[in-house]
């Protein structure tokens, strides 16, 4: 097993995440007509990219990210995350999978309300037995700035804090892809900023591949291209975003989904 | 695939719940003190039986048989209990807990450690429940020998005996009914999706079944209880009148059915909840909606309401009958008198299931203290929420009467047509009736004073 992760690692695939016709419908209640959140999505991320995905609520930007990680299942198509397709994995494959490969950063930062700061970044790496290097994790912390916060439980923290522990347990693995789902939503401007430089840098100076749904067009113009959703379906592609466009063609967007 | 990595993956796997589980009980003590009480309870009483066993296994004769025959089989339903209150409380933390261990899904921990998680977590919370349940277990195994002498079950000479053989099978009698309990409980936890932490942050349960549907393990498991109680009732009608023949089927027969009825309490619930959401009154609606959504979560408190009503009425009437039998002067025989000992190993269960009911109504209702707040904040008065509360706890209280009742039929109804030819013997209704009532009263009373009396505690 470990043998076989390693090989896989050293043949890295130059996409990181590839989503091939997917679909995924909802069965609609109390006789309704079912609901496509997705719609026939093709999307390639390469090694080393950070994109963003924005669209109006309800358009399927949340499917798309549990879909990819393989939180949740399409209908119809494949997903592929570094080589490996998520359809035939049984759910302790899939949780191997995501540990192994996969990093997450959410709006509601997800720490362990039990574990310490330190418990709560290398929780993955002990969940899969390997051999925790005590030296890089307290490198890592120290770069996100947590160095003093090693023995705080999540509770003691702010916001823009437990968001970083959220990053460095996301990023201590070297995951193949990290999804992020709205990592700034419940944080003010300067964390906000904070965090998304951190992002940044984990693609810029590791080579890290991010994908992160976000509603806030500053957030997005941090990335290296936004994609946008309507109705699950990609309507647009934006590369090297400014703010501004972003905004522009999200009011756009909005104005349709009204009309 | 190299062996040495993977035994090395392997260990540190375990190790690692291991570890995570004393974290998590020492930083959640208070949710993990249901199961660890109920090990206390459950403890005490089979260490008593234990006792027993041991002095029946020194003595000889009739005192051998008696001693050895009656702490085997009470010992046996006991620990049959004692998982099934470990199973309700911990299943009550695994709810409670739900975003949390999706949380650990969705930071990459299998299925299989999840469930290795919660079970280290109970064994953990409860060991220390078990090590202290020894020692009121002793001097009750004592008095309860005392009793059984001055009834006249066993003659002297006799004496109690507790040697380390006693305390040895008591301490593993009640860690394999922990460990059972625990094992089952974390079916559930092992099957939350890691998607479920990615609701709502307010901890909103994250897990199916409020609608009261039934998993198909749960049910197949709770028709199988109800089958073997009937077969238990329908072999004891037709067991010849004198001997404990009678009372070794027909008594189990009502555990069997309160444990099966309580297995699939979950959309009586729901059906009770709907019920009561079309009744005018604010606090009846609310109520009726949370036990319509909640369903799988009350019923956790039902089931062990059920148990208490079902083996206090279904054992405690067995006895009527047989007493009313004998001051007719039917019977009076050797069975008789161990029978009357039933009266205090009764006592003893009974006590544990009050035990046990009463630790998952405070667990149940303590879990609720956010959803409380959020009512207060949404314009409810403390009062409402109060009187929402104590309806809910009568409505799930009567609801356990009702099926506790239900149960104690099968233990009392093949019991009184084996002794006295009649589904209910005329000497006999009147008590058996007033029994009836006054534990389905009692239950009532205990589910809405623990579930009020924790609300006040909890809602500001």
């Amino acid at each position: 097993m470990t043998q076989a992760t390693r090989t896989t690692r050293r043949t890295t695939t130059p996409t990181a995440l590839s989503l091939r016709q997917v679909t995924r419908t909802f069965a609609g209640s109390g006789g309704d007509s079912a609901v496509t959140a997705l719609d026939a999505v093709d999307l390639d991320l390469p090694r080393g990219t950070f994109t963003a995905v924005m669209g109006p609520s309800g358009s399927g930007k949340s499917t798309l990210l549990h879909c990819a990680a393989g939180l949740d299942r399409p209908t119809s198509g494949t997903v592929t995350v570094d080589g490996t397709e998520l359809g035939g994995l049984d759910e302790t494959a899939l949780t191997r999978l995501r540990r192994d490969r996969m990093g997450f950063v959410f709006q509601s930062f997800n720490l362990l309300p039990t574990l310490t700061v330190h418990q709560n970044t290398v929780l993955p790496m002990e969940l899969a037995g390997r051999r925790v290097d005590r030296a890089a994790v307290r490198a890592l912390l120290g770069r996100l700035g947590l160095a003093d916060r090693l023995g705080h439980r999540p509770a003691q923290l702010s916001g823009g804090q437990q968001q970083r522990v959220a990053l460095a347990r996301a990023l201590l693995l070297r995951p193949a892809i990290v999804f992020a789902d709205e990592p700034t939503g419940a944080l003010d401007s300067t964390a906000a900023q904070q965090v998304l430089g951190l992002l940044r840098n984990a693609v810029d100076e590791t080579a890290q591949t991010v994908l992160m749904v976000t509603h806030d067009p500053v957030a997005a113009a941090r990335a290296d291209a936004v994609v946008f959703l309507a109705d699950g379906r990609i309507v647009d592609t934006l590369r090297a975003p400014d703010a501004d466009a972003v905004a522009g063609r999200m009011a756009r967007l909005g104005a349709g989904a009204l009309r | 695939m190299s062996a040495a990595g993977a035994t090395r993956g392997v260990r540190g796997v375990r190790w690692t719940s291991g570890r995570l589980a004393v974290r998590t009980v020492r930083a959640r003590a208070g949710a993990y003190l249901a199961p660890a009480v109920v090990a206390l309870a459950g403890t005490a009483l089979l260490t008593a039986f234990a006792g027993l066993l041991a002095t029946g296994r020194a003595a000889h004769g009739q005192n051998a048989s008696t001693l050895l025959g009656m702490a085997s089989i009470l010992g046996g339903w006991t620990v049959a209990i004692v998982a099934y209150g470990v199973v309700s409380a911990v299943a009550l933390t695994v709810r409670a807990r739900g975003r949390e261990i999706a949380l650990l899904r969705l930071v990459a921990a299998t299925p299989r450690q999840v469930r290795r998680t919660v079970v280290a977590e109970t064994l953990v919370a409860t060991i220390p429940g078990i090590v202290l349940g020894l020692l009121p277990g002793l001097p009750l195994g004592a008095l309860l020998l005392d009793r059984l002498l001055a009834l006249g079950a066993v003659q002297e000479p006799l004496r109690y005996r507790t040697d380390g053989w006693a305390v040895g099978l008591a301490a593993a009698t009640s860690l394999l009914a922990a460990w059972v309990g625990a094992l089952a409980a974390s079916r559930r936890a092992s099957r939350i999706a890691p998607i479920a932490a990615l609701g709502s942050a307010d901890g909103a349960p994250a897990s199916r079944g409020g609608d009261g549907r039934l998993a198909k393990g749960r049910r197949n498991a709770g028709i199988g209880a109800l089958l073997l109680a009937a077969a238990l009732g329908g072999t004891a009608t037709g067991m010849p009148v004198q001997g404990s023949g009678v009372t070794a089927t027909a008594g189990p027969a009502c555990v069997v059915a309160a444990l099966g009825l309580g297995l699939l309490a979950a959309p009586a619930v729901a059906a009770l909840g709907r019920l009561l959401g079309r009744l005018p009154g604010a606090a009846v609606r609310l109520a009726g909606r949370s036990l319509a959504a909640r369903a799988a979560q009350a019923a956790a408190s039902v089931g062990p309401l059920v148990l208490l009503v079902g083996v206090a009425v279904g054992t405690l009437g067995m006895q009527m009958i047989e007493d009313a039998g004998s001051a007719g002067g039917a019977g009076g025989g050797p069975a008789a008198q161990i029978a009357s000992a039933n009266y205090l190993v009764v006592a003893m269960i009974v006590g544990f299931s009050v035990i046990a009911a009463a630790n998952t109504l405070i667990a149940a209702v303590r879990d609720r203290a956010a959803e409380f707040a959020l009512l207060r904040l949404t314009g409810a008065t403390r009062r409402q929420v109060l009187a929402s509360v104590a309806v809910e706890a009568g409505a799930t209280g009567a609801l356990a009467a009702v099926l506790g009742l239900a149960a104690a039929v099968a233990t009392v109804v093949p019991y009184a047509v084996a002794k006295a030819g009649t589904a209910l013997p005329g000497d006999a209704a009147a008590a058996v009736g007033a029994l009836a009532a006054g534990v389905a009263v009692a239950a009532v009373a205990l589910a809405v004073g623990v579930g009020v009396g924790t609300a006040r505690r909890v809602a500001r």
